[in-house]
């Protein structure tokens, strides 16, 4: 007994050193951030002004400065590689989408960044190592409230293929990557071949401008969106318009940061991942209709977005045997 | 002192004449010194680039990443999809430039030759549809030309009872149509000063032999302006080739493929977590083959041949008189403005005092798009770093545009051929490409060499992606030129640099000042370069634009865009003042 307490004591012991021991490490890492005074990140979510918001509490609370420059995901993923592979490094910290850094991680552009605290909180998968996920863009429908009266939208996927949507549908382009090909990814995995092979047959109108089909949605040239991504339903409040979570769930690509090999500013990237994570940069992500990576804010989300930021996700595309999909997608399709 | 004395000892003695000779007999004349350095120049501006694209397209990775050499990006094109794409890209191109190039023709004779009422006003007009993002336009079309909720369509079918719309844009037709409304008033800025410098005797020579009107414009008008008609075919062909807006909007849901969106969907992960750019590039590779191919059909086709206009001999501007008809050609100079610039502009217009564009629900005006954009710092960080690089870049491009066509057109210098090829190569690579070529080479650079991450990196590559228009606006001008006007001020004892400056650069002024405008606007819309190459604190107007269109503020790209054309009102004002000055002042 005195062996075991002596045992337990010794465990809580060292627990309890290496927990001040991190915390002196962190603390030292804040204070050589602070000295570096600002930090580069590479941006590649177009998403709204969130991270511009999420940049200002971060200065606020450090005094670092963010400088920030945005772009497509494949442009800002191709300078992150090229500075990393010709040692002109920029950029301390990218923020793209799962494809993008997934592809990154793999031409070993990244550095792991080591222990974060608020690491622990993450609920989120991780896809490659020195990801630190950051929140969700989770695809469901929206429906034009003029056409579509409460109760008669769609509950379930399987209520897309009722003939009644026959020809009303508008989705994003399947048999290209991006957020249709996403969605085919996850539903064909979910739902199977047949889900699709009925869903062709619903005469369904292709686009690839996904901001403008929630609008032309609201204008009453279609019953529906298929893969609207939710946050885009609390922008076009005032729209005639309702976002509409299927009950399995919603497909979604997660955004996650990363520590771009040898940025100049190491410390001061470490402390802004781990701000990302923060309760308040989170809650600045879940306002804007995204799911965030720490979980449920509670009712500090706005009351009308709490169903779509707590919605139950379907899963997320497996990047493994994409061209295969895409061939299919395109077979099934008719693209 | 001692050193000036030795000099001075030197030149007393003959030394640095002998010297000179002795260099002069190895080929090092001024002349081929200034050759030199600008083949260097251009090369590093295009070749450079082109060469990483290249590199990148026989290689299994990009630059820096482990790899092998294959052909696997070529061996891919080879397959019927790519067919189609490849003969939808040409047929797409073909059929909106020939088109357009008979409407920048009667246009421009309409302004430049007819005494069609307020030709001055209606000359801004006419280009005004050039210089709005395609990106903009293509959704006002998209709310105009919707086959089931469209203004144009509900208005047709309010009136007619019918069912069936009237247009559709989503459509071959729909592609072809938004192309036109931006190639037809850039080849018209192309020609019309080339109507403007014909010196009319040469049509009323075949008048007063009895030719018809319509004779004398095919056989003597249009042939003499060969030359810039066929510059300004390829030019506009070429850029129809690489357009990627309107097929992404129009085609896409028609499944219309075309070589760009082919492009797009490889560096878009076609096949993983990683870029395709072996295909992409070797598909852009196979596209400058194709285009250079015609370039020099082109050169063939005016080799030998003379295009001369404006010779020793005075004349006065021909002004056809029109009678009655001048309002004939007013109603239809009219009818394109309306149709190309009130129609979208105006949606453009209505759609920024709305909380949303596209819907105008009296509940939701607003000016806050206004209040937002005039409030982003970003924004007027933005409009000066453009100015800045619009107003120089433009200006140095000119410049280095005049130089490469005076030795392309008036020498007979070696390697005038291979600068004009140079200048050319930038024009036939689809800017998406071009952007990652640029990337990659000033990014290999060492970094005692530092052009990546500066506002150098732009302003080099917007002289690159300029010059082929300014090469081919100062050709097409030069080549109307006789090369009597030069013997003759050198035969009355003006130097070299005073026959340039008197005659050279006073005759080719205007043509200089419908180059800037192109290059600078150019400047001002281009986009794949500039995401490549910007850096914080470098941001340029087209990144601020594009930014805005990713996060879903289209309302707010719409003030941009009136703000832009308010721009080129004011600076095509200033450029035709400065026009009517100089004719006056000849």
């Amino acid at each position: 007994m005195t062996r075991l307490i002596s045992f337990v004591t010794a465990a809580l012991l060292v627990a309890i050193y290496s927990m001040a021991v991190s915390a002196q490490n962190w603390d030292d890492i804040v204070a050589t951030a602070k000295k570096e005074r600002e930090l580069t990140v590479y941006n590649g979510f177009g998403g709204g002004d969130e991270f511009k918001e999420i940049n200002a509490l971060f200065q606020k609370r450090y005094g670092i400065t963010v400088k920030m420059l945005e772009g497509r995901g494949s442009e800002i993923a191709e300078r992150v590689r090229t500075e990393v592979a010709t040692g002109h490094a920029i950029g301390d910290v990218t923020v793209n989408g799962a494809t993008a850094n997934t592809g990154l991680s793999q031409a070993n552009a990244f550095q792991v960044p080591g222990t974060l605290p608020n690491m622990s909180k993450v609920i989120l998968e991780k896809t490659f190592v020195e990801e630190v996920p950051l929140f969700v863009n989770a695809y469901g429908i929206t429906v034009n409230s003029k056409l579509v009266p409460p109760g008669q939208e769609p509950k379930t996927w399987a209520d897309i293929l009722d003939p009644k949507w026959k020809g009303k549908i508008i989705s994003d382009e399947m048999s290209s990557s991006g957020t249709g090909h996403t969605w085919f990814s996850v539903t064909l995995e979910k739902f199977g071949e047949d889900f699709h092979r009925k869903l062709a047959t619903q005469n369904l109108q292709f686009s690839r401008t996904v901001r403008e089909n929630p609008r032309r949605v609201a204008m009453g040239e279609f019953a529906m969106y298929i893969q609207t991504a939710m946050s885009d339903v609390g922008r076009l409040e005032g729209l005639p318009i309702r976002g509409v979570v299927p009950k399995e769930g919603l497909p979604y690509t997660s955004f996650s940061g990363a520590m771009i090999k040898n940025a100049p500013r190491p410390n001061a990237a470490r402390v802004y991942i781990n701000f990302v994570l923060e309760p308040e940069a989170q809650l600045v992500l879940a306002k804007a209709g995204f799911p965030v990576s720490t979980g449920d804010l509670g009712d500090k989300v706005p009351a009308n977005l709490r169903h779509l930021v707590n919605a139950p996700l379907l899963g997320r595309q497996n990047l493994e045997g994409q061209a295969e999909r895409l061939k299919l997608a395109k077979e099934i399709y008719g693209r | 002192m001692t050193t000036v004395n030795a000099i001075a000892g030197d030149i007393r003695e003959g030394r640095y004449e002998d010297r000179y000779r002795r260099l002069k007999s190895w080929g090092f004349t001024p002349r081929n010194i200034g050759m030199i350095l600008l083949i260097l120049f251009l090369g590093f501006l295009t070749l450079y680039p082109l060469a990483m694209l290249i590199y990148g397209s026989l290689h299994s990775t990009p630059p820096g990443m482990a790899g092998e050499f294959n052909l696997n990006g070529y061996r891919e094109l080879l397959s019927t999809h790519n067919l189609i794409a490849l003969l939808n890209t040409l047929g797409i191109s073909f059929a909106k430039t020939i088109p357009s190039l008979a409407l920048a023709v009667l246009f421009s004779w309409i302004i430049a030759r007819t005494d069609t009422p307020f030709r001055g006003q209606l000359e801004v007009l006419i280009t005004l549809p050039f210089f709005v993002p395609s990106i903009l336009t293509a959704m006002a079309w998209g709310m105009l030309g919707n086959p089931k909720v469209g203004l144009i369509n509900q208005a047709y079918m309010a009136m007619t009872g019918g069912t069936e719309p009237l247009i559709n844009v989503f459509s071959y037709g729909g592609i072809i149509w938004h192309l036109m409304q931006h190639s037809t008033p850039f080849l018209f800025l192309f020609i019309v000063d080339v109507f403007r410098a014909m010196d009319p005797a040469l049509e009323d020579s075949s008048r007063m032999c009895g030719a018809s009107r319509w004779r004398t414009f095919r056989s003597i008008t249009l042939l003499l302006m060969l030359p810039a008609l066929t510059n300004a075919f390829i030019l506009s062909f070429i850029r129809g080739i690489e357009s990627f807006e309107s097929p992404l909007f129009f085609g896409s849901p028609a499944g219309i493929t075309v070589v760009t969106t082919e492009i797009f969907n490889a560096i878009n992960y076609r096949s993983g977590p990683q870029p395709d750019y072996q295909y992409a590039t070797a598909i852009s590779v196979a596209i400058l083959v194709l285009m250079f191919l015609m370039v020099l059909v082109q050169w063939r086709m005016l080799r030998g041949r003379s295009f001369v206009t404006v010779t020793g001999k005075g004349y006065s501007p021909n002004v056809t008189k029109l009678g009655p008809w001048r309002w004939v050609t007013f109603g239809i100079c009219v009818l394109f403005f309306v149709v190309t610039v009130v129609l979208p502009i105006g949606q453009l217009a209505v759609g920024s005092f709305f909380r949303f564009f596209g819907f105008y629900d009296p509940s939701m005006l607003t000016l806050a798009n206004y209040v937002k954009v005039g409030t982003n710092p970003e924004f007027w960080r933005g409009f000066c770093n453009t100015m800045v690089l619009g107003v120089l870049g433009s200006t140095v491009t000119m410049f280095l545009g005049a130089i490469v066509a005076y030795i392309s057109v008036r020498t007979r210098w070696r390697g005038r051929t291979l600068i004009d090829t140079m200048a050319w190569l930038p024009w036939m690579m689809p800017g998406m490409v071009l952007g990652i070529g640029f990337l990659w080479a000033f990014a290999i650079l060492p970094k005692s060499i530092p052009i990546y991450g500066t506002i150098w990196a732009l302003f080099l590559a917007y002289i690159a992606l300029g010059t082929p228009i300014a090469v081919r606006v100062m050709v097409g001008s030069y080549a109307q030129l006789s090369l009597d006007l030069e013997e003759c001020s050198r035969v009355h004892g003006a130097t070299f640099f005073q026959t340039l400056w008197r005659i050279l650069i006073a005759l080719a002024w205007p043509s200089f000042v419908v180059g800037w405008v192109l290059t600078f606007f150019g400047i001002l819309r281009e986009l794949s370069a500039s995401v490549m190459l910007y850096s914080v604190g470098s941001e340029v107007l087209s990144v601020i634009v594009m930014k805005l269109w990713l996060n879903g503020l289209a309302e707010q790209v719409s003030v941009i865009a009136l703000f832009m054309m308010l721009l080129v009102i004011v600076f095509r004002w200033v450029q035709l003042r400065l026009l009517k000055h100089h004719i006056t002042t000849l």
